[in-house]
């Protein structure tokens, strides 16, 4: 199944990926509307990066998490009908990798739709850490 | 809203009454100084009243953006933040490298104007609909690192600013803290303190105006593709800004133990082999960059282990060398303390170097250190005087007012020793070898950044700079800062004004060409200097000479051994750099140059 593979420790934080992702999918330069994440978390005494984005499970928690059927599976990825989501956010949190975010424009739940087997942020990374596996 | 790039909105918010309004900016501001620097500079100048003290309720805070605020790749820092210094009286500003002016943009504003003064310790939280005040009493006594991380916990955005103890506490050379640490420039940290904010959170959704953002894309992405197959670029991304130490080294510009001499041996511990090998975990870069200047670094053994921070170039210089420190692990813990405590690296570094010197020659004893030996090469003096400053307590009561103030207080020895210009503590940067950088840290209108010295050196070589180009670098980088950028990436990738002309066309549908974009630095020059004018008027021209140190010193080792600055020769480049800048022979803008910026 494609998927994307994230090299954590090549990354450096620039938030490229979100913006490429985000321009790629609304046409604006904003990072927060990306279905990637690039975050720090504390790790005890320490910090280290976190990238979610979706992992393209074999069972689709979020989709069966959906009571309205706004989630579908479209080839090998999950595609949302906004004229039927509620944005309950139960999928966001079925996921269990916390890679669903939120659009903070729309409200609507954002999952990553690989870009049509060509994703913007592999494109956009400038140290290589985002790799697509078709 | 002008077509694309502003807002033309501010906020005006007095913290005294908890209101705010909405205000329209000035168009001729915008004009004339685009954003960053210049529209802070700008407010800064005509709405606050002359002579304020800086830590006054009147006095006033600034944050500002840019029209690339938000756009990546150009360097693009997203905010300044700027208000008067308290110890100097002079304009300071900070770049900020987190998110918090892209947020800022993304409420619909361009700038924000804050004054007053809280009743009780408060976080500011800025919204598109409103702004409102967050208690921040449980706060007030945290260390800023624990601040941030619990604030971007609880807020759910890296558009966080705090401060630490030292701000809380009124000290000089106290700055804000983002999640990359200390920003660059002193001072900016008290006045946010004495205005009782804990903490700026901002949180915006609104699109941010573009004119061609497709064109826009298009110019990024090969910017990108420039990046990534450029190796001396992807060298940078894997060592970070370290990577100039070994330019640095070579020519002779790196001082060691507070400008004692110039530093001629192995970097050992310092060299980007070194640190990537033993203390390295990753590289780190600011919000929408690609070029990595930061390294997290950790303490993996020895008296230290376990501490870990961010590093950068500045780190080592001013923490390393400059105190006579050989072990990054050392600079590592008080990197962490700066973070902790919310200090400028640059300022602390200058102030621990004095210290240690004094402590040397015998002008600062134990009795007056809380018992610990100041000296060279030990960072756990540092770290104690660190605790002695932000307590206000023995030798700190004075420090907590900067090295000139010390100094002053110490007798004419101390002062003879201290290296400050316009009572601002000067970057870890030899200035006996080339004279013209040391024209460029003297006679800078604000603090010294030792970005705008790296700019220049990386544009030119070493022995090839003339007082124009000094004159250009600072124009330039008065015109990068308007556009909040940092002035290290245009020298790695290359771009000139041009550049950024292009790129402002894209975002703001107008032609800047570059002439123009020139004249807003040089416009921004002039306006410092007549902001310093105003607040310091017993101004001259002895402001912009370096310290004495400088000329009565020789280096003693090296290849430039014997070599010191000469006063009449230092005369000479003043009085072109003065004329280049169309300034009086006392270094005041001319009247009718005045007029012409009205």
């Amino acid at each position: 199944m494609p998927h994307l593979t994230i090299a954590e420790s090549r990354c450096i934080g620039c938030l490229l990926c979100q913006v490429a992702c985000a321009y790629r999918h609304f046409g604006v330069f904003a990072a927060g509307r990306s279905r990637i994440k690039v975050e720090q978390i504390t790790d005890g005494n320490f910090i280290k990066v976190n990238v979610r984005v979706c992992r393209f499970c074999r069972v689709k928690h979020c989709v069966n998490a959906c009571s309205r059927g706004a989630l579908h599976v479209v080839g090998d990825v999950v595609e949302l009908d906004t004229s039927r989501c509620d944005r309950c956010y139960s999928c966001v949190v079925a996921c269990p990798y916390g890679a669903i975010s939120i659009d903070p424009t729309t409200g609507y739940p954002l999952i990553c739709d690989l870009c049509d087997g060509d994703p913007e942020c592999v494109k956009w990374c400038p140290v290589h850490a985002i790799e697509y596996i078709p | 809203m002008l077509r694309g790039g502003w807002w033309s909105r501010g906020l005006f918010i007095d913290l005294s009454n908890m209101k705010w309004r909405v205000f329209e900016l000035d168009r001729r501001a915008i004009a004339s100084f685009l954003g960053g620097r210049g529209l802070a500079l700008y407010y800064l100048y005509s709405l606050q009243e002359p002579k304020v003290s800086a830590l006054a309720p009147e006095s006033l805070m600034v944050i500002a953006t840019s029209p690339l605020s938000g756009i990546p790749i150009f360097g693009t820092r997203t905010a300044v933040i700027a208000a008067k210094s308290f110890s100097t009286k002079t304009y300071v500003d900070v770049d900020v490298p987190t998110p918090i002016g892209t947020a800022l943009r993304q409420c619909g504003y361009d700038i924000i104007v804050i004054r007053g003064r809280c009743k009780k310790p408060s976080i500011l939280y800025i919204r598109e609909d409103g702004v409102f005040f967050e208690d921040a009493a449980n706060l007030w006594n945290l260390d800023a690192r624990t601040t941030l991380m619990e604030l971007i916990h609880d807020f759910g955005t890296e558009a966080t600013i705090t401060i630490g103890i030292a701000g809380t506490k009124l000290v000089h050379g106290a700055t804000i803290v983002t999640k990359l640490g200390p920003l660059q420039g002193p001072d900016i940290g008290a006045v946010m303190g004495s205005k009782n904010l804990k903490a700026i959170v901002i949180d915006g959704v609104k699109e941010l105006p573009i004119a061609n953002i497709d064109a826009l894309e298009r110019v990024v992405s090969r910017y990108l593709e420039y990046v990534k197959s450029t190796p001396e670029l992807n060298e940078w991304i894997r060592v970070g800004s370290v990577k100039l130490l070994e330019l640095l080294w070579k020519h002779s510009l790196i001082p060691s133990e507070y400008f004692r001499d110039v530093y001629v041996d192995d970097l050992r511990e310092f060299s980007p082999e070194y640190i990537e090998k033993f203390y390295k975990v990753y590289s780190v870069s600011c919000s929408l960059c690609p070029l990595s200047c930061f390294s997290l670094c950790t303490v993996r053994e020895g008296k230290y282990v376990g501490t870990w921070s961010y590093i950068d170039l500045a780190h080592v210089l001013a923490l390393g060398f400059n105190c006579g420190i050989d072990k990054l692990g050392d600079v590592l813990y008080i990197a962490k303390l700066c973070t902790e405590y919310g200090i400028d690296i640059t300022t602390l570094g200058n102030i621990a170097g004095f210290t240690m010197m004094c402590y040397e020659y015998g002008i600062i004893r134990r009795v007056h250190t809380g018992g610990v030996a100041i000296k060279f090469g030990r960072a756990d003096a540092v770290a104690k005087l660190l605790e002695l400053i932000c307590e206000k307590r023995d030798i700190g009561e004075y420090l907590a007012h900067g090295v000139d103030y010390t100094a002053q207080k110490l007798g004419d020895y101390a002062k003879s020793i201290a290296m400050t210009v316009k009572g601002m503590e000067l970057p870890a940067l030899e200035m006996r070898i080339v004279p013209e950088i040391a024209l460029l840290l003297s006679t800078s209108p604000t603090y010294s950044d030792y970005r705008e010295a790296l700019y220049l050196l990386l544009q030119k070589r070493f022995h090839e700079i003339t007082v124009s180009d000094v004159v250009s670098a600072r124009t330039t980088v008065n015109v990068l800062k308007c556009l909040s950028s940092c002035p290290l990436v245009p020298a790695l990738l290359k771009l000139g004004l041009d550049e950024y002309s292009e790129v402002l066309k894209y975002v703001t549908g107008l032609e800047i060409p570059s002439n123009d974009l020139l004249a807003t630095g040089i416009r921004v020059e002039v306006m410092l200097r007549r902001y310093f004018l105003r607040e310091v008027p017993e101004w001259n021209p002895e402001f912009d000479y370096p310290p004495l140190r400088v000329f009565e010193e020789e280096v003693s080792k090296g290849p430039f051994r014997g070599k010191v600055l000469k006063r009449d020769e230092y005369q000479v480049l003043l009085k072109t750099y003065y004329r280049e800048f169309r300034l009086d022979e006392y270094g005041r803008p001319r009247e009718n140059y005045l007029r012409l910026f009205q």
